[in-house]
């Protein structure tokens, strides 16, 4: 009873005003804070760069990209299989078969969970993809284990737009 | 630096030997939720110092994969093919990802992905409520337009 609600989706998951916060690192190596991206809506992809669904979740997020400006949302996938061998090296790889294979680009935030899967064990133990969307003060409004299409995403974040 | 790297290269290239892996095979050929695998792989080329395999399951009808993935070792059962059995964990699981690494002059190899969709639906009530219709057929079918190509990689 207590795990339904993730699996339904939808769910909300105040923090209580603290805000939701995962440290990761980019493509790039660099160490990034979730709360640096508050202000504005974020759509949080925790996935797998082996996980089938998530490819497909890429093509979803793809079409949020597309249809929302960076002003009103900013979208990270973070790879959380670090520590089942999944790497930067592997994750760019990943990319470059979306642009090469299907002309694709993923352009938004990527990055990488640390070694011991952290933000696997805090955010998504159940499995991947596992979603989140954030309002702009990074509390959690909406989260869901697997994948999602794009119509339930982009209501989602419309009820976030609007104003109060 | 440079020149020792390209020494480095050299002897490398020099030691290596092409790492061809056979195609995985899963049996029974009719897999089911929760049920109890062999997997079975040849190796050829260099003679790896360690082989395992992982597993991970996911669920078709929810797009979800489980982040509990098995990693087994594999025993030589003959020259250069390669065994183990497991028990897949999760009942709703419609279907596997079986990748073989294997350890090469310090260098983790993989094999290509085998993808196996379970026989059974899961729980055998056929039920895909809140699923995600024909994403069984997609997923085979992106699967295979995009195959995330990777030469050598650590697993561990």
């Amino acid at each position: 009873m207590i795990v339904l609600p993730i699996f339904s989706g939808c769910t909300e998951q105040s923090t209580n005003g603290s805000g939701m916060d995962v440290t990761f690192t980019t493509l790039n190596g660099q160490t990034k804070h979730l709360h640096e991206y508050y202000g504005k809506i974020i759509v949080l992809d925790l996935m797998g760069a082996n996980c089938q669904p998530c490819m497909y979740q890429m093509f979803e997020l793809k079409k949020l990209s597309e249809n929302y400006t960076r002003d009103q949302l900013t979208i990270i996938s973070i790879d959380v299989w670090v520590s089942l061998g999944e790497n930067a090296i592997l994750l760019q790889q990943y990319l470059n078969a979306f642009e090469q294979q299907v002309n694709v680009s993923l352009d938004w935030t990527f990055g990488l969970d640390d070694i011991q899967g952290t933000i696997t064990h805090q955010y998504a133990s159940e499995g991947v993809p596992t979603l989140y969307i954030l309002d702009t003060k990074g509390n959690v409004y909406y989260s869901h284990v697997g994948y999602e299409a794009y119509a339930t995403l982009a209501s989602t974040i419309d009820e976030l737009l609007e104003p109060a | 630096m440079i020149l020792v790297n390209i020494i480095g290269s050299t002897l490398g290239v020099a030691q290596a030997l092409p790492t061809e892996f056979g195609t995985i095979t899963v049996e029974p050929a009719d897999v089911t939720a929760q049920s109890t695998v062999t997997i079975t792989v040849t190796i050829s080329g260099n003679t790896p110092s360690e082989v395992r395999v992982t597993v991970e399951e996911c669920n078709g009808n929810t797009g979800v994969c489980y982040s509990d993935i098995q990693n087994m070792s594999m025993t030589e059962v003959s020259s250069g093919r390669y065994q183990t059995t497991l028990t897949l964990k999760h009942a709703d699981a419609t279907n596997m990802t079986a990748i073989v690494l294997a350890k090469i002059n310090d260098q983790w190899e993989h094999s290509p992905k085998k993808i196996v969709v379970f026989s059974a639906a899961p729980n055998g009530n056929g039920d895909d409520n809140g699923g995600t219709p024909g994403f069984e057929l997609l997923l085979v079918l992106v699967a295979v337009g995009l195959i995330v190509v990777i030469g050598k990689r650590k697993r561990f």
